[in-house]
């Protein structure tokens, strides 16, 4: 596998009662966000639990930054934020470092610091008496102190009021300005996908439904308004997503294939991946 | 692996000092008397006492190093465990070692204690105890971590109280057993441990004893390894 990907994944597959993850080919390329967007229990987690060797898989291969992830040493290139902070909740800021320094090769104490500073987070207060945004600073700290090129986020940003949610996002776009660095980050907010990934991979079912540049993602997408009469004479083929309403339709269409003379405005991420959602099988 | 040492440590240093204070109790009792010139306890209420809370010393060590497990679960340290930078190998082999530092790290205060509340009192000093409390651990834990790693800390608490309960009664029906069996008298028994205790029989049995427990640990150990290396989180 070349190298200048940050993540490839290759015919991975696993199975679990009721659900399959399926995914061909995978890349993500260094120096990018890569948003991954879809439903509850579509695969995200999975995915990236996957990545991050959690879950043996029944098939497939994945290298990270060249290497199979497997091997535990290209971990040290790797921030990892979940959900929630999982230190023991009477730990405080200072055990964190002194667990995460014993555990990373790269550890950088003065940064861990600065990132403390720069957070406002306390060093010696105990993680119980946190606030849900102080623990996703503590953990956004001790993922990034080790100077890892590539950091995976799974739903960091959930629950965050979208203030400290827009001073994390900052963060990100700071880190990507080394283009060795990039990120791989799943959230249900779509907006902040929408404000800070260059690709974006939608996932249902298990299965990518697309992944493509976001900018490009946007102009291949139009959302159509039309009436019931209106409806009639679209070409059923080319609608991507329909949603009806007692007045008419908005349609998802290919810009290319939105027909003249009908009104249509630009389509947001959210749109394209609620109305796929909706119409799985139309096909896109 | 040296960060998930510090992780485990850190984690149980609450119930720390709870092991501390119960080891003082004798301690103090012994020591203070002599300090303020009072008459001291006699050695034997003082050998009595100190074993009974060796015993109870010996099950609170087990279960803090049981309770490693038990953080672990309640914050999900497990899934962000395993995508640390080290093998599932050596995340069960620093569970290990935590254990037995601070198992180590008991005895070595309780070895002091020891010295304090039997030399005070006039008594010599043996490593009975501790060699015991040494093997107790050991083999509980053991015996246990395996069990924690394939069931989980709720369920292996179970089986671990389960099994504590079924030992206990079954050593008091043995004792019951034994007791209406004998024909020994109590001073013939005595004279038995007596001569037990100045020969090299528990000596021996120590010997073996440590050594066995060591070689279960480490068999302990390899099994974990082969449990947490198939875990999925």
């Amino acid at each position: 596998m070349a190298n200048h990907n940050a993540i490839e994944i290759r015919n991975v597959s696993k199975h679990y009662e009721g659900f399959t993850l399926h995914i061909d080919t995978l890349d993500i390329p260094k120096g990018c966000i890569m948003g991954l967007v879809g439903s509850n229990g579509a695969g995200k987690s999975t995915m990236i639990k996957a990545i991050l060797d959690l879950i043996p898989l029944n098939s497939g291969e994945i290298a990270i930054h060249g290497e199979s992830h497997h091997n535990p040493t290209v971990r040290e290139d790797i921030g990892v934020v979940f959900d929630e902070l999982k230190f023991p909740q009477i730990f405080t800021a200072k055990d964190v470092r002194l667990v995460m320094k014993g555990a990373y090769k790269n550890w950088d104490d003065a940064l861990f610091e600065n990132y403390l500073t720069q957070f406002n987070l306390p060093v010696k207060k105990k993680i119980k008496d946190f606030s849900r945004g102080m623990k996703m600073k503590l953990s956004l700290a001790a993922a990034l102190a080790h100077h890892p090129k590539l950091l995976i986020l799974d739903e960091a940003t959930s629950g965050i009021d979208p203030v400290v949610r827009d001073e994390i996002l900052d963060i990100f776009l700071a880190f990507i300005q080394d283009e060795e660095h990039t990120i791989l980050a799943s959230s249900h907010i779509i907006s902040d996908i929408e404000k800070a990934a260059d690709y974006v991979t939608f996932i249902n079912n298990g299965k990518i439904v697309f992944c493509e540049e976001k900018d490009a993602l946007m102009e291949e997408y139009r959302l159509v308004k039309c009436g019931n009469e209106e409806l009639g004479s679209v070409d059923k083929s080319k609608i991507v997503g329909i949603r009806t309403n007692t007045f008419g339709a908005e349609l998802l269409m290919r810009t290319e294939d939105v027909p003249e003379g009908f009104v249509s405005a630009k389509a947001g991420i959210e749109d394209i991946m609620l109305m796929m959602i909706k119409n799985e099988g139309a096909g896109r | 692996m040296k960060g998930l040492v510090i992780k485990d440590l850190l984690s149980v240093r609450t119930a720390l000092p709870l092991l501390g204070v119960m080891l003082c109790v004798p301690m103090l009792i012994a020591v203070i008397p002599a300090a303020v010139g009072a008459q001291t306890v006699s050695a034997g209420v003082l050998s009595v006492l100190y074993a009974v809370l060796a015993g109870m010393f010996c099950i609170l060590n087990v279960v803090t190093s049981l309770s490693f497990a038990s953080y672990d679960e309640q914050c999900g340290w497990d899934t962000f465990g395993a995508a640390l930078p080290v093998s599932r190998a050596k995340v069960v082999l620093a569970r290990y070692g935590a254990g037995a530092l601070l198992l180590l790290g008991s005895l070595a205060v309780l070895l002091l204690v020891q010295f304090f509340c039997l030399i005070g009192a006039g008594q010599p000093m043996d490593g009975y105890i501790p060699a015991a409390i040494f093997i107790v651990c050991l083999t509980v834990e053991g015996v246990m971590h395996p069990i924690l790693y394939r069931f989980g800390a709720q369920i292996g608490g179970y089986i671990f109280a389960g099994t504590a309960m079924l030992f206990g009664l079954g050593m008091t029906a043995l004792g019951r057993y034994m007791g209406e069996m004998s024909e020994m008298s109590e001073e013939e028994i005595d004279a038995l441990i007596e001569q037990a205790l100045s020969g090299h029989y528990f000596a021996i049995a120590a010997v073996i004893g440590v050594t066995v427990s060591v070689v279960l640990y480490g068999l302990s150990m390899l099994l974990s390894i082969r449990i947490y290396q198939k875990k999925e989180f």
